[in-house]
């Protein structure tokens, strides 16, 4: 749960491009057991789990523990702007009661993901009684942070619902692999395990490396990246004038080449854009990508898939 | 309200006290002024006469240069036109201090920015009892609380040794003074090199002149090799001309702001956020005040009418006192009495 919980966190602030990035280091995580992989996939793309209770339900719930009023929790919840983390914040210390559902000692340790939603599936049937007594106590024992994931599971749904390409680019990303970006990531929590989930994706979406094409672009537009990393803008001259291709983020450069190249930048720089650096358009890279779709509101009308810059 | 007149009243150049004209952390140029700690929008320039903490000085002076400072001990009474003010332990950073104003037996407490947990580097915060309590705000909703300050470190050193498995240099931003003290004061820095921007090593240094046991940190430079280092810097990385230009650098923040999502998701291109803060939190600002045993409480900085409007409902008189606004509406209108103008 720590880790599912600093990954969504971490999600939700993230651009598109740093979630692949997180999420293969969350794939990569020792500490991360295979079916929390699976079960961070299966809510990560918009699986649900059966809700404890709504979220005005929760709130009452939790104001019953505390003296905070109603009309209060909304003059703070006016602050921070969200009703479930809120709702974290404020119930931070919670007496412990009597817990029915799981004993005690299976919660002394840290509540993996697993453990925390399969427990939730069997919460959905059982008692009014039963439920607060579970939320009492994992509000008791988690951080603030853990308890606002938490929330959004007893509600029944993360907010966060994220494409299957997202999963596909960050699987390659963390295993060398070669799927598909395309391909339809199925998961079901209790059915599917980690292997089996790399093995037939794998098995029937790679396709061959004869796919891969090659452009060379130029370098337009350079801008700090998280992580330390620099995100490449390359692109075209169409007429007179270049017209923006594809973005990557060169962390496949050796480190001497990523100096030599900021170092060329910052005496090309054409004019800044806040961190962003538009530069003379004279460096050439080799991009490959697996294909290109239609992409109408970008100016080049085009977007390439899977790019990867080479040199 | 049982407090006999109003010994503190505020003014658009901040909390006054007219029997002693005097006011406390001035935002505009004042004859005489104590200063509650060295932060800037509390010291500022221009004062005929400045009043602080003695171990406020070497940041003051380095900030402010050379200025009419008078220094006291934490308790040291110092009378002006018959009122006593003495400087007590606020816990927020190196010479931080509550100002307490005593007037023919009237007692107000102005707290300045303060914290309750102990940094193990500044005097840890000591209640003052007072009949009128001015207590600051900035975290102010039940919604900020803070972790015992040893998991943040244990989590801090835990990302910097993660970082430096990868060869990527750590970078934390955080304020010049208070939080990056804290920070050098209480890592465990047997695991690598620890550097800083110039202003945290010039108020570094200055304290260390004034015998405070701190790390001694040096300043980095396009020079040398930044590798696996822990660095604290106070700007904006990507403008940095050195840090911007490392090839792999992991970017955190420390501040306790880092508690709200929305604060966290603000600036993309941070790595890590760490909810630490010198102020107290909600618990914090709870405990202190009730500490103090006020019988008005004015709440200023910050989440003011949160806090005012729990305080109320817990059987305390507060009000909030809108240092933005300068609304005195909230405020009860007490006469002075007669003998409050005498010198």
């Amino acid at each position: 749960m720590p880790e599912f919980t600093e990954l969504y966190l971490q999600l939700e602030a993230a651009d598109a491009r740093t979630r692949i990035e997180l999420l293969a280091d969350h794939w990569q995580a020792p500490n991360v057991g295979d079916s929390d992989k699976v079960w961070g996939i299966y809510l990560l793309s918009g699986g649900k789990l059966n809700q404890i209770m709504k979220v005005e339900e929760l709130i009452h719930l939790g104001l019953s523990q505390t003296s905070f009023s109603g009309e209060f929790f909304e003059l703070v919840n006016a602050e921070v702007g969200d009703k479930l983390e809120t709702l974290a914040g404020i119930v931070g210390a919670i007496p412990d009661r009597d817990i029915n559902l799981i004993d005690d000692a299976g919660t002394s340790h840290s509540l993996s993901l697993t453990e925390l939603c399969e427990s939730l599936m069997q919460l959905a049937s059982s008692t009014e009684v039963t439920k607060t007594n579970f939320i009492y106590h994992h509000w008791g024992r988690m951080p603030v942070d853990q308890r606002y994931v938490f929330n959004l599971l007893i509600i029944g749904k993360l907010r966060l619902h994220l494409g299957d390409n997202v999963f596909v680019k960050s699987l390659n990303t963390a295993f060398d692999l070669n799927l598909h970006s395309e391909s339809k990531v199925l998961v079901q929590p209790g059915q599917t395990s980690w292997s089996e989930l790399l093995a037939n994706l794998a098995a029937h979406h790679a396709p061959s490396p004869a796919t891969r094409h090659t452009m060379q672009l130029t370098l337009l537009y350079l801008k700090p990246a998280r992580g330390g990393k620099w995100e490449f803008t390359l692109g075209q001259k169409s007429g007179d004038n270049w017209i923006p291709i594809t973005s990557v983020i060169g962390d496949d450069l050796p480190t001497q080449r990523l100096t030599e190249i900021l170092t060329w930048a910052r005496k090309h720089t054409l004019q800044r854009f806040g961190s962003t650096l538009m530069l003379e358009p004279q460096l050439e890279f080799t991009v490959t990508h697996a294909g290109t779709r239609p992409a109408p509101r970008r100016k080049s009308g085009i977007e390439l898939i899977d790019p990867q810059m080479e040199n | 309200m049982n407090s006999k007149f109003k010994l503190l009243t505020y003014t658009d150049k901040g909390l006054y006290c007219p029997v002693a004209d005097v006011y406390i952390d001035p935002s505009r140029t004042v004859e005489r002024a104590v200063i509650t700690h060295a932060h800037a929008d509390h010291a500022r320039r221009g004062h005929r006469w400045y009043l602080a903490h003695r171990d406020s000085e070497p940041v003051l002076r380095l900030r402010l240069g050379e200025i009419s400072l008078q220094t006291v001990e934490y308790g040291q009474l110092v009378d002006i036109k018959g009122v006593k003010f003495s400087l007590h332990p606020a816990g927020h950073a190196i010479g931080s201090a509550q100002v307490r104003v005593e007037y023919q037996g009237e007692v107000w407490v102005v707290s300045g920015d303060y914290k309750v947990e102990d940094d193990g580097l500044s005097v840890p915060f000591e209640p003052v009892k007072c009949n009128v309590f001015v207590s600051e705000a900035t975290f102010g909703l039940p919604v900020f609380d803070w972790q015992p300050q040893q998991a943040i470190f244990d989590q801090i050193h835990s990302w910097w040794v993660a970082n430096q498995a990868q060869g990527i240099t750590s970078v934390i931003n955080c304020y010049a003074f208070g939080k990056a003290q804290r920070i050098a004061y209480n890592l465990d820095l047997s695991i690598g090199k620890l550097l800083a921007s110039g202003a945290i090593v010039s108020t570094n240094s200055a304290l260390r002149a004034h015998g405070i046991d701190l790390p001694e940190i040096t300043t980095y430079s396009t020079e040398m090799d930044l590798g696996t280092a822990l660095i604290l810097s106070t700007g904006n990385i990507s403008q940095d001309p050195v840090l911007s230009k490392l090839p792999a650098v992991a970017t955190a923040q420390v501040s306790g702001w880092m508690q709200l999502r929305r604060m966290r998701n603000r600036d993309k291109l941070m790595d890590k956020a760490f909810a630490m803060s010198d102020h107290a939190d909600w618990k914090g600002l709870n405990q202190a005040i009730r500490a103090t045993e006020a019988e008005v409480v004015y709440v200023t900085h910050g989440y003011t009418h949160v806090l005012a409007q729990w305080l109320n409902s817990q059987g305390i008189e507060a009000y909030p006192l809108q240092a933005d606004t300068l609304d005195l509406s909230a405020m009860p209108e007490l006469e002075l009495s007669d003998n409050a103008f005498v010198d």
